[in-house]
């Protein structure tokens, strides 16, 4: 396989791999009889707000649109 | 998701599809143990949360290896910001808001990633639906 198939089959495993890891955070909270914690929804902002960031160094700079 | 395939041989081709459906099997499987009722609202807010950010990295992805340029990226990338802000909105109701509060953040967060994931899927970079 290319350099380029490895890396875009890396990405759709990556994909599934974040819906798995919620999935088994939930499974998790339910069978030790809890809910989700404030801290577990935290985490998650966090990372969704950290990929954000990353994403935003693709746009051009302000004004140049 | 195409022009990545177009660049396949038979070979790779079929082992990228075992390979996938070995893990889409996989996660099925994980879902379904154990899940012997609906999941409640806050789950479902934490479940999207999930699938946003495995959207967010395929964007990501789709971004560096240069699968997607120019106003289609600009939008997409907006719409994820969108969406992991709502997420944020979301999980603060669905943890101290009313159960009317969180249910509708909860619909509006799900139609919200559904809407991204269509639109990557329209960019050509979408590759799997979790």
């Amino acid at each position: 396989m290319s350099v380029t198939t490895i890396a875009a089959l890396s990405a759709l495993i990556g994909v599934l791999l974040q819906a798995t890891e919620a999935a088994n955070r939930i499974k998790l909270a339910a069978e030790e009889g809890r809910e989700l914690t404030p801290q577990e929804f935290a985490d998650l902002g966090d990372q969704l707000e950290a990929t954000a960031q990353r994403l935003r160094a693709f746009l051009p700079p302000a004004g140049t649109g | 998701m195409i022009k990545m395939l177009r660049g396949m041989t038979w070979g790779e081709a079929t082992a990228a599809g075992l390979l996938l459906a070995v893990i889409v099997l996989a996660t099925a499987t994980s879902c379904a143990v154990g899940y012997q009722r609906p999941l409640t609202v806050k789950e479902q807010t934490y479940q999207a949360g999930g699938v946003l950010l495995g959207l967010g990295q395929e964007l990501e992805y789709a971004a560096r290896a240069g699968l997607v340029k120019g106003e289609t990226l600009n939008t997409l990338i907006l719409a994820y910001d969108a969406a992991q802000q709502l997420y944020r909105k979301a999980a603060n109701l669905a943890i101290g808001g009313t159960a009317a509060e969180a249910a509708k953040a909860r619909s509006e967060l799900l139609q919200t990633v559904d809407r991204l994931r269509r639109d990557l899927v329209a960019a050509g970079i979408k590759g799997a639906s979790p």
